[in-house]
C-alpha cells in the first residue's frame, strides 16, 4: 500500500497550484478618513504581490460593494482608487489566485456637521461657523470627482495646489464645476483662471482671498447664496414614475394559459393532457421571465441658470427586473459613477481596474421589482436667456447668446406653451394667456421646477455623448428665470 | 359523477382559485406599481392564499373522489387540480422574496396530500361498502380537515393571509 501512497502523494503535490504569499495591502481613505453620513468618499487601495497573479479586490461599504477584477505581476504594486459609499466601517478583501484572502478594514470618521477641507502648506488654524474642520495634507485630497461629495467646504493655498497631481487638480476642476464651495488662499493666476472658467452656479460658490482669514470670510459670505438645489426624484416624479412593462406580458402569458386549459378541460378527459396542460405551462412560464430582457430606461434631468456656462444634471437608469434572481445593470459611459438610488438596497458595482471606470452593477432583484442607477455631474452650456414682461400679459424671450436654440417649451404660470427656435440675438414674444397645461411628464416636471412668479424654458436634449444609452432615453434642459432679465 | 367529469372538475376547480388568485394578485401588484410601493409583500399574499384555498378545496375533494371513482381516478383529478395553479405559483414565487425551498415544499406537500387523500376515500368505501355513505363520510371528514387547515394556516403558511 505505501508503494502506492508515495507516487499518489506526488502526484497530488505536483498538481496542486503554486502557493502565493499573502498580498500586502494598504488602505489610505481620502479626507483623512473624513466624510458625512449618506455621502460618498474614496479609498486608495495598494496592493502588492511577490507572483504574478490574478484575483478580486472587493470594498463593502454598507449595503453597497465595490468589485474590481484585477491583475498583478510579479512585485507590481497595483493602486486603485475607489468611489464608495461613506459607512463607519469600510471592509476590503482581497482574493488573489493561489494566496489566502487577506481582509482589511477602514474605519471612517463621520461628521454630523458641516465638514470643512482645509489645505493649508503652513498648516494655520481655520474655522468656518458651524463647520468641521479636518485638516488635510495634498495627498488627502480625492482623485475622483464624486468624493468630493464627503465635504461642504474647502479652503486651498497656492501650496496645496501646486501639489496636486493632475487626477487630483481633474477632480477639483470637476467639483467647482458641480458648484463645489471653494476657498482659494492666493491662488496663481493660472490656477484661478481654469477654475473660474470652469465653475459652475455662476462661480459664486468660488471664492479667493489673499490670506487664510479673507478666504474664509468671503466663504463664510458665500454661505448665505444659497446652493442650487438639485431635482430630487420627488420633483420629478410625473417624469420617473416607472413603466409597468413586464406587468401586462405576465398578464398576457397567465391569461393564455388560462384559456388553453379551460379548453383542455373542455375538449379532454385524458388524466395526462390535463396534467401536462399546467406543468408545461410552468415550465413556459419559467423560461419566458427567464428569457425576457429587461427593457431599460434613462432620464436626464439637466438644469443651468439663465447665463450659467455649465449645466448641473442628474440621471436616472432604471430597469424593471423580469425575474427572480441577480440582475446585471450595465454602467451607462459617460454619465459619471453611479450609486443605487435606493440607497437601502444592496447594490454591488463592478470597476474596471485599467480604465478606474465602473462597468457594471447588480442587484438582487424579483419579477416587477424596480431598480435604479442614479448618476450626477455637469455638462458646457450656453442658453444666455433674457425675458422681458412686456404689456397685455406678453413677455419677450430674448436668445442674447451665440448660439441658436432649437424649439423648447415654456413654464409660466402653471401653463405650459411652445417656444420657437431661436437664433442669436433673435427673440419671441409670447402671450402668457396662451399657456395650456402641461401634456406630458417632462412639461409637468418642468411646472414643478419653475421658480414661483417666475418662468422655466424647457428643451429636448440629445444624448450623444453617452454610449449604450436606451433606445427611448430622455434628456431635458431646463433653464429657470427666477425673475425678469 | 362519471370518470371524466371528476377529471375535468378537478383541473376547473383548479383554474378558478388560480385565476380567482391571479386576478387579485396581478390587480394589486398594477395599483403597487402604479404607486411605487413594493411588490413582494402581495405576491407572498398571493401564495399563501393560493396554498391555503388548495388545500382547503383538495381535502373534501380529493376524499369525495377517491370513494366514488377509486384511488386512481381520486389520484388524478386531485393533482389535476393542484398542478392547475403552478404557472400562477412560479410567476408569484418570482415576484416575491420567501425562499424556494419553502415553496416547493409546500407544493410537494399538496401532492402528496392529493395522492393520499383519495387513497382514504377508496378505504372509506371499502369500510362501509357502499358509495353513499363512503361520499359522505369523506365530505364529512374532507371538510373538518378543511376547517383545522383554516385554523392552522398562520403556521403553515408561515404568516397571516
Amino acid at each position: 500500500m505505501l508503494g502506492l501512497r508515495i507516487p499518489l502523494l506526488a502526484l497530488a503535490l505536483s498538481a496542486a497550484p503554486g502557493a502565493v504569499a499573502a498580498p500586502q495591502v494598504e488602505l489610505t481613505p481620502a479626507w483623512a478618513g473624513w466624510s458625512r453620513p449618506g455621502r460618498v468618499t474614496e479609498v486608495g487601495v495598494r496592493v502588492r504581490a511577490d507572483a504574478a497573479t490574478r484575483g478580486t479586490v472587493e470594498i463593502a461599504a454598507g449595503r453597497e460593494a465595490v468589485r474590481t477584477p484585477v491583475e498583478l505581476a510579479a512585485g507590481e504594486t497595483l493602486q486603485l482608487e475607489v468611489p464608495v459609499a461613506s459607512a463607519a466601517l469600510l471592509e476590503v478583501a482581497v482574493e488573489l489566485d493561489g494566496a489566502p484572502r487577506e481582509r482589511r478594514e477602514q474605519v471612517l470618521s463621520l461628521s454630523e456637521s458641516p465638514l470643512l477641507g482645509v489645505g493649508l502648506a503652513n498648516a494655520s488654524p481655520a474655522r468656518l461657523e458651524g463647520f468641521h474642520a479636518v485638516a488635510l495634507v495634498p495627498a488627502d485630497l480625492p482623485r475622483g470627482t464624486a468624493a468630493y461629495a464627503s465635504v461642504d467646504a474647502l479652503v486651498l493655498d497656492s501650496a496645496t495646489l501646486r501639489a496636486l497631481e493632475s487626477r487630483q487638480l481633474g477632480a477639483l476642476i470637476g467639483h467647482a464645476a458641480a458648484c463645489g464651495r471653494i476657498g482659494l488662499v492666493s491662488p496663481d493666476p493660472g490656477a484661478w483662471r481654469v477654475l473660474e472658467s470652469a465653475a459652475g452656479c455662476g462661480a459664486r460658490m468660488l471664492v479667493r482671498g489673499e490670506s487664510v482669514e479673507e478666504a474664509l470670510g468671503r466663504l463664510q459670505d458665500s454661505l448665505a447664496v444659497p446652493a442650487a438645489t438639485a431635482p430630487s426624484a420627488a420633483d420629478l416624479a410625473a417624469l420617473l414614475r416607472p413603466e409597468a412593462t413586464t406587468w401586462p406580458r405576465v398578464v398576457a402569458v397567465l391569461v393564455a394559459f388560462f384559456g388553453i386549459g379551460v379548453l383542455a378541460a373542455t375538449f379532454t378527459a385524458s388524466s395526462t393532457v390535463l396534467l401536462l396542460v399546467p406543468v408545461i405551462g410552468s415550465g413556459a412560464l419559467a423560461a419566458l421571465l427567464h428569457f425576457w430582457e429587461p427593457q431599460p430606461r434613462l432620464v436626464v434631468w439637466a438644469e443651468a441658470e439663465p447665463s450659467a456656462r455649465v449645466a448641473q444634471y442628474q440621471a436616472w437608469q432604471s430597469i424593471s427586473a423580469t425575474a427572480r434572481g441577480r440582475l446585471d445593470v450595465p454602467v451607462l459611459a459617460g454619465l459619471g459613477p453611479p450609486r443605487s438610488c435606493d440607497r437601502q438596497r444592496r447594490v454591488r458595482i463592478s470597476m474596471d481596474a485599467d480604465r478606474g471606470q465602473p462597468v457594471a452593477a447588480d442587484f438582487d432583484a424579483r419579477l416587477f421589482d424596480h431598480v435604479a442607477l442614479c448618476y450626477a455631474g455637469n455638462f458646457p452650456v450656453m442658453r444666455v436667456v433674457a425675458i422681458q414682461p412686456l404689456e397685455g400679459g406678453r413677455i419677450e424671450v430674448h436668445n442674447r447668446g451665440t448660439l441658436a436654440w432649437p424649439a423648447g417649451t415654456l413654464a409660466a404660470g402653471g401653463a405650459v406653451q411652445e417656444l420657437p427656435a431661436l437664433d442669436p440675438g433673435s427673440s419671441a414674444t409670447l402671450r402668457l394667456d396662451q399657456g395650456r397645461p402641461p401634456a406630458d411628464a417632462a412639461a409637468r416636471a418642468a411646472l414643478a421646477r419653475t421658480p414661483h412668479g417666475g418662468y422655466a424654458l424647457l428643451w429636448p436634449l440629445q444624448l450623444d455623448t453617452v454610449a449604450d444609452a436606451p433606445a427611448d432615453a430622455s434628456a431635458w434642459l431646463l433653464v429657470p428665470v427666477a425673475e425678469p432679465t | 359523477m362519471s370518470a371524466p367529469v371528476t377529471s375535468r372538475l378537478g383541473m376547473l376547480l383548479g383554474l378558478a382559485v388560480a385565476a380567482t388568485v391571479a386576478a387579485w394578485w396581478l390587480a394589486a401588484t398594477r395599483l403597487a406599481l402604479g404607486q411605487s410601493m413594493g411588490t413582494a409583500g402581495i405576491a407572498a399574499s398571493a401564495l399563501a392564499g393560493l396554498w391555503l384555498a388548495r388545500a382547503m378545496l383538495l381535502a373534501p375533494f380529493a376524499l369525495r373522489a377517491g370513494a366514488l371513482g377509486g384511488w386512481r381516478l381520486g389520484a388524478a383529478s386531485s393533482l389535476s387540480m393542484v398542478v392547475a395553479a403552478w404557472p400562477v405559483v412560479i410567476a408569484a414565487a418570482s415576484a416575491g422574496t420567501r425562499p424556494a425551498t419553502g415553496i416547493v415544499l409546500a407544493e410537494i406537500a399538496l401532492v402528496i396530500a392529493g395522492l393520499v387523500l383519495p387513497v382514504a376515500g377508496q378505504a372509506l368505501r371499502t369500510l362501509l361498502r357502499a358509495p353513499g355513505p363512503a361520499v359522505l363520510a369523506g365530505t364529512v371528514l374532507g371538510g373538518a380537515l378543511a376547517a383545522a387547515t383554516w385554523l392552522w394556516s398562520r403556521v403553515w403558511t408561515g404568516g397571516p393571509l
